[in-house]
């Protein structure tokens, strides 16, 4: 299915340019293992030889293939870094050690969906490492992401509670000895989580229906989800967290005491409701059809009252379509059709065994609907997204069998390239991420009206350094990253060659007019141009993979 | 080369539904931004030749102690301080005496380090503003005690770092206000694929813009293309380079695949144009060794100096200096550093004497936060108010520029109102307010100015002017404002109403511009699937294996 809009678009850009200019479309009709390589690209960080040969003895059954996903057990990035501490390979876990474990986990990992759709979650409950509480709280940040990974197959309620209580993004976002109100101070609870948590975690700024439309008054104006005095409300809910100090009784030396006892800082286990720092009054939740406790009665316990306006977030209408947008947007596409998001949020209401925020199941409705599967979309002028850049070269590292040098945590891209992509993994500039799931890039984009987050992203700067990390890369290395190009180095037509890139990068689906570009490159390079200590082959492997990498073609996810 | 024009939706016919039934009473800024930029041709015209204005933010990363940069040396004033900072006292001997001319005779003492900014002050160029810092209001030390309207997570630096970039303390947004100052007035410049707003300290929020962005440059220049040269020939980098500008030439169906071309191919040119732009600009101004600040405002000066061909007639630049985060080690640490800044800031002044630009371009300071007056034994820790300063040739220099009610700084006697414990000062002076300052000189209208410093309105507007700049702006600002602009923090549909007292990290909210911008984003998506849910057929395929 190709939308009507879209067919006119292309009609209209037909027209504008049957003056002599060529327009370039994706190639459309994929081998087996294109299609295979299409949906690694979305499921992981990018495609393998190797998974790819996987889904195809799986007969290509991508059902299968996330069922087997599902069964793998996490892998975990925290460990990593304990266990170099441990050793004495290093002598503190600082954040540089923690940003190499996630890569390794990222990269490496066995169960990569999970750790795909756990970095997809890491961008919509974000926390960062460029802040100092985060960055310098030993494993902290791992432990976090390591939550998102245990929690990416679970319920979206389990998930909301393990970010509400993770001692991370307690200081993230300040509920992490969040003080109760005290009218001999005049002093009332910090609104920060409360806010965010409405605003970004679960139930977004506008009413919502099913499928990710916005209600809207007798005068078409949007009708907003919450005013502020909710925000008061749920802000006293989100009050007496402490450290988990593992004392059945009391925390620390806290004993008798109402304020926050001392107690060691705790970084990786959840949070510890300190009773006498939590708002005991009754607190008004969100009052909408069939919600089950709207207002909590006063005198229930922290815990209790988490608990309960946690439920009160995940079941509200808002939250199942905001939150499956977002994650079609992450994986798939940044403008899904409104019944693409109304497939995918069902599924999120309701698995089929009336449970809800199955989050496995919300995976699958992403990934399997027909939207992100059928082959016409590919040529659809609207569909796709823009790779974002962290995954554009763990895509050219796991598609070209890389190397890492030998050492202690030694999956390190260097700060160079940390610094140089627009974007690193939990080092979000703040809370709303590298970019906003609403942003309009001018031009073409823009002037459609659609959005495309990742261009936020992408500009004069990141539009050199970006490519710059593909060619040092691709002709050297990359902090301690090196690829191995044997298989393309053997490959002496070049047509071959493209193909073999063509099928890794951009599975197959390379423009033909962009191919003729990149072969009669390859092709022109003689043994003359070849530098010293290298191979006609490999100079245009090197060559062909640069130029994939930078292409239209490979940028854009489809 | 260009992109197709005639898109079946065009911008203004789509915009124009917008502004019929989204827009309403919610004020959707990016909608409103977007027809500003639309109506950008009419105020180039009305710009004219030769009137270039530039503002240089020189950020002392970490906190400076400022009270140790800029001094009381009236005697009982100095007594105060010298007894406040015990071990961090400058001896009054060492300072570097001026007399200001509105402190009614008050005199007060720069850092020994800084003799060539003493002279600037002393020369009328340079002027200072005492204990600014982040504020949501015009604060009191009852309101502090109570806890009513503090910024996020003050004393921490990356909330304060943000809080003077954005001028929004009561919420953590990455959109600085003169990113927001670009998105604005870029329309005065000539298209370009360089930034009004240049860094040369990497990416930044201050010059992150809801459309603008940061052009970022080293103290020697923008960063090439690697591998890419068009003037290779017969080698293997003439057939990358050809490779690259084939596939970025083309014409693509995708929306997405041609958007991505198109900034690609805009980086490139970027590149090309600023280093063209600055090939053969050269100083004879001489640049301090060793001396960052020397050298990147050098580079500052030299991209001024070619503004002709980066067809600018205002530009925005961001400096960094880091180290000043001096908990240990304080009197020789902070010596070494405002060295570094008084001798950078004397050869960025000496090139924009060279340039003949000392009167278009105006340098401010900015800071984390200042540091507690007290001592923790070697250093100080983080505070809030603090010193800074303004140059140029527009600036009403040899003042002290401040919160009147304290005689334009603070009095050392007499800190109880302002003291939160400590030494850790309330702010006389908002950030806004100093923004308020250097942007009307900058051309921001007064209406504009909702959108660059949207809290201004609602909270400082009764606020005179600091006063900092004696010259008023030569060239309207683009007259491309709706009549109609509502004004950010004081919309109806406010759901967190910034008049209404906040407390902790409450404030802002949905009602925040930061916010509206996206929201104006997912309206016109809205619109958009709306009109796309009527306009198409049911699907008619089935999903399944692709393989099937």
């Amino acid at each position: 299915m190709i939308r009507s809009i879209s067919l006119l678009l292309a009609s209209a850009i037909l027209l504008v340019l049957s003056a002599g200019a060529q327009v370039v479309q994706p190639n459309a009709a994929l081998t087996p293992d294109g299609f295979a390589a299409r949906f690694l690209g979305q499921a992981t960080f990018g495609p393998t030889a190797a998974g790819i040969t996987e889904l195809k003895n799986l007969g290509y059954d991508f059902n299968a293939w996330i069922d087997r996903e599902a069964a793998k057990s996490p892998t975990y990035s925290a460990p990593l870094v304990v266990a170099a501490r441990s050793s004495g390979g290093i002598t503190s876990i600082t954040n540089a050690f923690n940003r190499r474990a996630r890569n390794e986990v990222m990269i490496s990992g066995n169960d990569q969906l999970r750790q795909r759709v756990a970095y997809a979650l890491s961008q919509i409950f974000v926390i960062s490492d460029n802040n100092s509480a985060i960055a310098n709280a030993n494993e902290g940040s791992s432990s976090y992401y390591d939550m998102l990974v245990r929690d990416s197959f679970g319920t979206f309620r389990q998930l909301l509670l393990d970010v509400t209580y993770h001692p991370m993004m307690g200081r993230y976002l300040n509920q992490y000895h969040n003080r109760k109100a005290d009218p001999s101070k005049n002093t009332s609870a910090d609104e920060n989580y409360a806010r965010e948590v409405e605003q970004l975690f679960s139930v977004g700024l506008y009413l919502l229906n099913a499928d990710g439309t916005s209600q809207t008054d007798g005068t078409g104006r949007a009708l907003e989800t919450y005013t502020n005095a909710q925000i008061t409300e749920f802000a006293k809910v989100f009050t007496g967290f402490t450290d988990e100090d593992h004392n059945a009784n009391a925390v620390g030396t806290g004993t008798g005491r109402t304020d926050f006892p001392s107690a060691a800082q705790n970084y990786t286990e959840p949070m510890k409701m300190w009773q006498g720092q939590h708002d005991p009054n009754t607190k008004s939740l969100y009052h909408y059809a069939g919600a089950r406790k709207p207002d909590l009665p006063a005198g229930q316990s922290g815990d209790q009252d988490v608990s309960d306006a946690i439920d009160n977030l995940v079941e509200h209408p808002n939250t199942a379509p905001f939150i499956s947008r977002q994650l079609i947007q992450r994986l798939v596409t940044s403008n899904p059709s409104n019944a693409y998001v109304a497939r995918v949020s069902g599924v999120f209401v309701n698995n089929g065994r009336s449970q809800r925020g199955d989050m496995l199941a919300v995976i699958k409705a992403v990934l399997l609907d027909q939207e992100a599967r059928q082959a016409p979309f590919i040529v659809d002028p609207e569909h796709g997204k823009l790779r974002e850049p962290y995954l554009r070269v763990t895509e050219l590292l796991r598609a070209f069998n890389y190397k890492v040098a030998a050492g202690v945590l030694p999956y390190d891209l260097g700060s160079t390239t940390e610094g140089t992509l627009g974007q690193f993994p939990l080092a979000a500039p703040s809370v709303f991420n590298f970019y906003t799931p609403d942003y309009q890039p001018q031009g073409p984009i823009g002037d459609a009206g659609l959005v495309g987050p990742e261009f936020q992203i992408q500009n004069a700067v990141f539009g050199i350094a970006t490519p710059n990390v593909y060619y040092n890369l691709t002709n050297t290395t990359v902090g301690n990253f090196s690829l191995d190009l044997t298989t393309q180095a053997a490959l002496t037509d070049p047509a071959a060659l493209v193909d073999n890139v063509d099928l890794m990068l951009t599975s197959g689906t390379l423009s033909s007019a962009t191919k003729t570009k990149v072969v009669a490159a390859v092709t022109a390079v003689t043994q003359a141009m070849v530098p010293s200590g290298s191979t006609l082959g490999l100079t245009r492997s090197r060559l062909a993979i640069y130029l994939v990498a930078i292409s239209p073609d490979f940028a854009i996810q489809k | 080369m260009s992109t197709p024009s005639s898109p079946p939706i065009s911008r203004r016919e789509f915009l124009g539904q917008a502004s019929c039934k989204a827009v309403g009473s919610t004020a959707l800024f990016s909608t409103l931004l977007t027809l500003r930029l639309a109506n950008a041709l009419s105020a180039q015209t009305v710009s004219s030749n030769g009137d270039y204005k530039a503002l240089v933010c020189l950020f002392l990363a970490g906190g400076n102690d400022s009270f140790n940069m800029l001094v009381p040396t009236t005697a009982g004033e100095y007594a105060a301080y010298a007894k406040a900072r015990s071990g961090l006292a400058i001896a009054s001997d060492s300072l570097l005496s001026i007399t200001p001319s509105n402190l009614g005779g008050r005199t007060l003492g720069l850092h020994p380090s800084m003799p060539e900014m003493r002279d600037l002050f002393t020369q009328g160029k340079l002027g200072f503003v005492s204990n600014v810092g982040s504020l949501i209001r015009p604060l009191t030390l009852a309101d502090y005690k109570a806890g009513k309207s503090l910024p996020v997570s003050l004393y921490s630096h990356a909330d304060q770092v943000k809080q003077w970039q954005t001028c929004i303390p009561d919420q953590r947004t990455a959109v600085g206000w003169g990113g927001r100052a670009a998105d604005i007035i870029a329309s005065l410049n000539d298209p370009s694929q360089v930034s009004m707003n240049i860094s040369l300290s990497g990416q930044n929020v201050f010059l992150t813009g809801q459309k603008a962005f940061t052009y970022s440059v080293g103290s020697s220049g923008a960063t090439a293309l690697t591998g890419y040269d068009t003037t290779a020939v017969n080698n293997l980098t003439a057939q990358r380079t050809k490779g690259v500008d084939g596939m970025l030439g083309q014409q693509y169906r995708s929306l997405f695949e041609q958007t991505y071309a198109n900034t690609s191919r805009g980086a490139i040119d970027s590149y090309k144009q600023f280093t063209d732009a600055l090939s053969g600009v050269t100083l004879s101004t001489v640049i301090p060794g060793g001396n960052s600040v020397a050298s990147n405002l050098a580079m500052v000066a030299r991209t001024i100096s070619a503004r002709a061909k980066l067809g600018a007639r205002r530009q925005v630049f961001f400096v960094l200096l880091g180290g000043f985060d001096l908990h240990d080690n304080l009197l020789a640490g902070q010596t070494a550093l405002l060295k570094t800044v008084s001798q950078g800031v004397n050869t960025f002044w000496s090139a924009l004497g060279e340039i003949g630009m000392q009167d278009q371009v105006t340098l401010f300071s900015a800071s984390d936060f200042g540091r507690t007056l007290t001592s923790n034994g070697d250093g100080s820790d983080h505070a809030w108010g603090g010193n800074h300063f303004v140059l140029g040739g527009a600036v009403k220099g040899g003042q002290i520029f401040g919160d009147k009610a304290s005689g334009y700084y603070p009095d050392m006697q007499n800190l109880s109102a302002l003291d939160t414990g400590s030494g850790r000062l309330i702010p006389g002076v908002a950030v806004d307010e100093y923004a308020r300052d250097l942007l009307t000189w900058f051309g921001i209208s007064s209406t504009d100015l909702n959108y660059v410093l949207p809290a201004f309105s609602s909270r400082f507007a009764g606020r005179n002017a600091l006063g900092i700049m004696g010259q008023a702006s030569s060239t309207p600002a683009p007259t491309t404002t709706p009549a109609s602009t509502p004004a950010p923090t004081t919309t109806s549909s406010g759901s967190s109403g910034s008049g209404s007292g906040s407390s902790g990290g409450g404030g802002g909210g949905a009602t925040s511009p930061v916010f509206l911008a996206a929201l104006g984003a997912a309206a016109l998506l809205r619109l958009r699937q709306k009109r796309l849910a009527a306009a198409k057929s049911p699907p008619s395929e089935t999903g399944g294996p692709p393989t099937a």
